[in-house]
């Protein structure tokens, strides 16, 4: 919405009250708690009311349903003062409240809607999203989960792998096959979503223990035989995997705007480090050695900050963004891993401590260069539809 | 020219490895990296009876004999599968073997070495303080004094690392003179038990099952023959081992870039997606290829480094260059690893991770990449940068 205005540049209104109100709202949580949090792995409840108490778990659904019926352009205003303040453990306790839901919103009954929505903007109901598999993970299409029809049910058994939340989730979004695809079409006919009770009865739900954000559960899930009623389908049966499609361009721009926010701060934590540590009779940071790679950190991370605000604005306005979402998404992982590299070497045997908490945000800030895409698909993506090369896999 | 090895270094390079697939596969070692334990106790009594705490301590004080070059081809092999966790072998086999060594009295080598190349002795290295990292003698602030026949010590020292398992903690402290001014360092062993000394854990990245402490030293009194080496020069022992630290620190990073690489092509040539394995991708093959090139760099630099250093020859600016070369192309290899890896290169199931964690901290210690550069340029004569 920002380019409407005549200086497109400034945030709007909205972006500058967001931005305020996160940053205020995210000093009752610092660093040290996040620290805490790594350490026993718990999910971060109390963060989590917090948010859902200030309203941001709704910031882009419908007010009807209780939201704040704002856009992407806010969204990520958002997600990066989440991340900036309390790294990828913050912000992935959010993230699937604040956009995984999305496709329930634009493509669920009024009836799910309803009985949902305001539950997941409330923060009294937690969501995992259930699409990647053990043998598909960029390649989402060849996934084996079946749903077979049986009365006025689905049955589904099969296998995901890496479910954010499984842990304490209520609800999950399920991607299955329901039949193959028909005569000429893709792979992607045929693959239907539901939107059911997470029921531990029929799902097995084992933890992978990992290199980062500990208190985000991510897991593989075992489904033998769960019932999911008709009600549960979101839009049509066979047509789902075109619904997930819409919310690919703001999830990417979210996680890019989460990997700013985490660049930002460790690169905030290693130039006051370089003002006081002194050696050799001088603030180390009066080195070029260390004060260029900072220096061109901040312009490398404030470049990428400007593609994810045009790719929102591009978004919210109803326009194609997939060139910048996955641009800003592809420069956003890259330069904030690379912020917090470059703070790892400026706090030298420190930033190895975990006390020093770049140590956590140099783990964590690696995720948003996997997922939810790798940086190499991106460039795939950008030859192929933005070049116009041809399709190297 | 020859870069061959000799019969007896490949006979020696093969039976290392032969000894780590066997003992510590790569699965054993990331289960007890992932232990919670503070010191790889049984690693340590492995690594012993293989003998392994004896090379580089002469036969004449109860070791395996050997120079820094058979430390060397052992330190790559065994990194290859323990990753970070080398370190329960390298730092007394640094700071205690090679310190003692120089700067030990007679007396102290017949007594101690035996029994540190057994591993019935194991030493911590206490030097670093909070104030002063690269600058480690500018920013000292420990203290120790002659009190009657005792050394009093008072200060704080960072990132010991054993140090809560330690028989035996090397501290350096500045020495006070009789007229109570300071006058040079003294080295001082410190038994791990003594009152007065407190050690706090510090969580950290990597190597988490061997544990690094902050050290407190509250008048802490031990025997004056603690001394190692006289009065005021005690910087002498620590000298002795810089060069071999960083020689050694190439050849673990050298390991670590062959297991990178091996974990990496298995995985490409296992992993299929889009309807063939992944190793068929232009790009990934041409990653493969830059770090199989690294891995050569680095296999000649610090083997160059190790072969001068065992002459006698000086080193300086080989050694550091190695150790910044192959820590440098190692962190590099292990981050493209994970991103091969994906999703399975995150989980704390696959050894990529740990490759990644540890080798950073190569970056950063015993010196930076930085102060390594600092340090080169000065070798080549240029003016002081820092």
């Amino acid at each position: 919405m920002t380019d409407a205005h005549t200086a497109p540049w400034d945030l709007s209104e909205d972006q500058e009250a967001i931005k305020k109100a996160v940053d205020d709202g995210m000093k009752k949580f610092p660093l040290d708690y996040w620290l805490e949090i790594d350490r026993v792995g718990e999910f971060p409840n109390e963060f989590f009311g917090f948010a859902a108490q200030q309203g941001w778990l709704g910031v882009a659904q419908p007010t009807e349903y209780g939201g704040a019926g704002l856009g992407i352009s806010e969204a990520v205003m958002m997600m990066e003062g989440i991340a900036r303040g309390g790294g990828l453990s913050a912000a992935s306790t959010v993230h699937m409240n604040v956009f995984g839901t999305n496709v329930v919103t634009k493509h669920g009954s009024d009836e799910m809607k309803q009985a949902y929505l305001p539950e997941i903007i409330a923060g009294r109901m937690k969501v995992a999203f259930g699409v990647s598999e053990p043998d598909s993970g960029l390649d989402t299409t060849s996934l084996r989960t079946r749903a077979v029809k049986d009365g006025g049910d689905w049955v589904v058994n099969g296998r995901k792998v890496w479910i954010s939340t499984a842990q304490v989730a209520d609800k999950i979004l399920l991607l299955t096959r329901t039949r193959e695809p028909a005569e000429g079409k893709s792979k992607a006919d045929g693959l239907t979503l539901f939107f059911t009770d997470l029921d531990r009865d029929h799902i097995t739900v084992n933890e992978i223990e990992k290199l980062g954000r500990k208190a985000v559960d991510s897991n593989e899930l075992f489904i033998d035989d769960l019932r999911v009623p008709d009600r549960d389908m979101v839009g049509e049966e066979g047509r789902g995997f075109k619904l997930l499609l819409d919310g690919l361009n703001p999830e990417r721009l979210l996680v890019a705007s989460e990997a700013i926010g985490i660049g930002r701060k460790a690169l905030e934590i290693a130039v006051e480090y370089a003002k006081e540590r002194h050696v050799f009779g001088r603030p180390i940071g009066q080195n070029q050695g260390v004060q260029f790679p900072l220096a061109q950190s901040y312009a490398k991370l404030e470049s990428a900050w400007l593609t994810i605000l045009r790719g929102a604005s591009l978004y919210d306005r109803g326009l194609d963004c997939g060139a910048e979402a996955n641009s800003a998404k592809y420069l956003s992982g890259e330069y904030g891993f690379e912020a917090a590299d470059r703070a790892m070497q400026v706090l030298g045997g420190y930033s190895y401590a975990k006390e020093y908490h770049v140590e956590r945000l140099w783990r964590e800030v690696k995720l948003t260069r996997i997922a939810p895409v790798s940086p190499e698909l991106i460039l795939c993506y950008l030859a192929e539809r933005k070049l116009g090369l041809p399709k190297s896999y | 020219m020859d870069f061959e090895l000799d019969d007896t270094d490949v006979a020696w390079r093969d039976s290392v490895r032969e000894w780590v697939d066997k003992k510590y596969p790569k699965d054993k070692a990331r289960e007890l990296e992932a232990s919670g334990e503070q010191f790889p106790r049984q690693l340590w009594e492995d690594l012993s009876e293989a003998g392994f705490n004896g090379i580089g301590i002469p036969e004449q004080y109860g070791g395996q004999g050997g120079t820094v070059f058979t430390q060397a081809l052992m330190a790559r092999e065994l990194t290859r599968n323990l990753g970070g966790l080398i370190a329960v072998w390298l730092a007394p086999a640094v700071g205690g073997t090679l310190t003692l060594l120089a700067a030990a009295s007679e007396e102290q080598k017949k007594e101690l070495l035996p029994k540190m190349a057994t591993g019935e002795i194991k030493f911590a290295i206490a030097i670093t303080e909070p104030g002063g990292g690269t600058d480690l003698l500018g920013g000292m602030r420990s203290t120790a004094r002659l009190d009657g026949d005792e050394w009093v010590l008072n200060g704080q020292k960072m990132w010991s690392t054993g140090a809560g398992h330690a028989d035996l903690l090397m501290v350096l402290a500045r020495n006070v003179g009789d007229d109570g001014e300071p006058k040079g360092y003294n080295l001082i062993m410190v038994p791990g038990d003594t009152p007065g000394l407190d050690k706090r854990h510090i969580p950290k990245l990597g190597v988490r099952a061997l544990a690094s402490y902050e050290v407190f030293l509250d008048d802490v009194r031990v025997p004056v023959e603690n001394i190692v080496g006289e009065r005021g020069k005690g910087w002498k022992g620590i000298a002795a081992g810089l060069n071999a630290d960083k020689v050694l620190l190439a050849s673990c990073s050298t390991g670590i870039l062959d297991g990178v690489l091996e974990d990496a092509r298995r995985y490409l040539s296992e992993r299929e997606a889009f309807g063939k394995t992944i190793d068929h991708f232009q790009v990934l093959q041409h990653q493969i290829v830059d770090i199989a090139a690294w891995r050569h760099t680095a296999e000649l630099v610090s083997l160059h480094a190790a072969w001068l250093l065992a002459r006698g020859a000086p080193c300086e600016t080989e050694a550091t260059m190695a150790k910044l070369i192959c820590s440098e192309y190692a962190v590099k290899a292990a981050d493209i690893g994970l991103q091969m890896l994906g999703g399975l290169g995150y989980s704390a199931e696959t050894d990529m991770q740990r490759y990644w964690r540890d080798a950073r901290l190569w970056k950063i210690a015993p010196i930076t990449s930085e102060m390594s550069r600092n340090f080169i340029a000065g070798k080549l004569g240029m003016p002081r940068g820092f």
